[in-house]
């Protein structure tokens, strides 16, 4: 069951990473590639950048989902 | 009724992101890119063309799944010295964007030339936005597909 999630949990946030990188190059390419390289840009990307609530909740709930996960172990 | 000016392009906003219209140069060479571009040649520089040892990526240590970007900086650090195969097969990407770099550092030290590659890309929005989104498109294809293969565990 927890492996499950632990999968779901993977493929969404490469997801929501694949959205956030998708929409910074359609602000520009340095900022596509800013997201891309720079650790933790694509954070300062969502919230204080692009400014979509949208972008902000996918990504928000990602980043909690992964902090749900380093916090359950994963038994299965 | 809308005037649309043949050097814009009527751009949609990107999730919500406030804009009007906009020049197809402010894609490829904006200000971002320029800072984008000495810094990743000053990192490929740097970096040893194997890497540090570590990830620095997030998605990969969180998820264990590659994302896009991963292997961009070794390959531009191999691309830069010329390692050609080591280069393709950390990123497939890395030599294409080690030039998109070079040019666009080359072009910060050039205003003149830039303004007039600025209005020659204005010129044909169609043509430079269709090339922008075809890159794009290849960029995050190439990292869902390999995302995929690293999931299913044929790399």
């Amino acid at each position: 069951m927890m492996l499950a999630f632990g999968l779901i949990v993977a493929l969404y946030c490469l997801a929501v990473h694949i959205i956030v990188v998708v929409a910074a190059f359609h602000d520009g390419a340095g900022q596509g590639f800013l997201t891309l390289c720079l650790p933790f840009y694509a954070l300062y990307y969502v919230y204080k950048v692009n400014g979509s609530s949208t972008l902000q909740m996918l990504y928000g709930s990602a980043v909690i989902m992964n902090i749900i996960l380093r916090v359950l172990p994963i038994k299965d | 009724m809308r005037i649309v000016t043949p050097c814009l392009l009527q751009a949609e906003p990107a999730f919500g992101h406030p804009e009007g219209t906009r020049r197809v140069s402010d894609l490829w060479l904006n200000r971002y890119l320029v800072f984008v571009s000495w810094a990743g040649l000053l990192l490929a520089a740097i970096t040893p063309p194997h890497g540090f040892g570590f990830s620095i990526c997030w998605i990969k240590a969180a998820t264990g799944l590659p994302c896009p970007g991963c292997g961009l900086t070794r390959s531009l650090s191999c691309a830069l010295r010329g390692m050609v195969v080591e280069s393709w097969q950390y990123h497939p990407f890395g030599f294409l964007i080690l030039g998109i770099f070079v040019c666009a550092a080359a072009m910060s030290l050039m205003p003149d030339f830039r303004k007039k590659l600025a209005s020659q890309i204005d010129s044909r929005p169609k043509l430079f936005g269709g090339i922008y989104a075809a890159f794009v498109a290849a960029f995050v294809g190439f990292g869902i597909a390999r995302a995929l293969l690293a999931l299913a565990g044929w790399i």
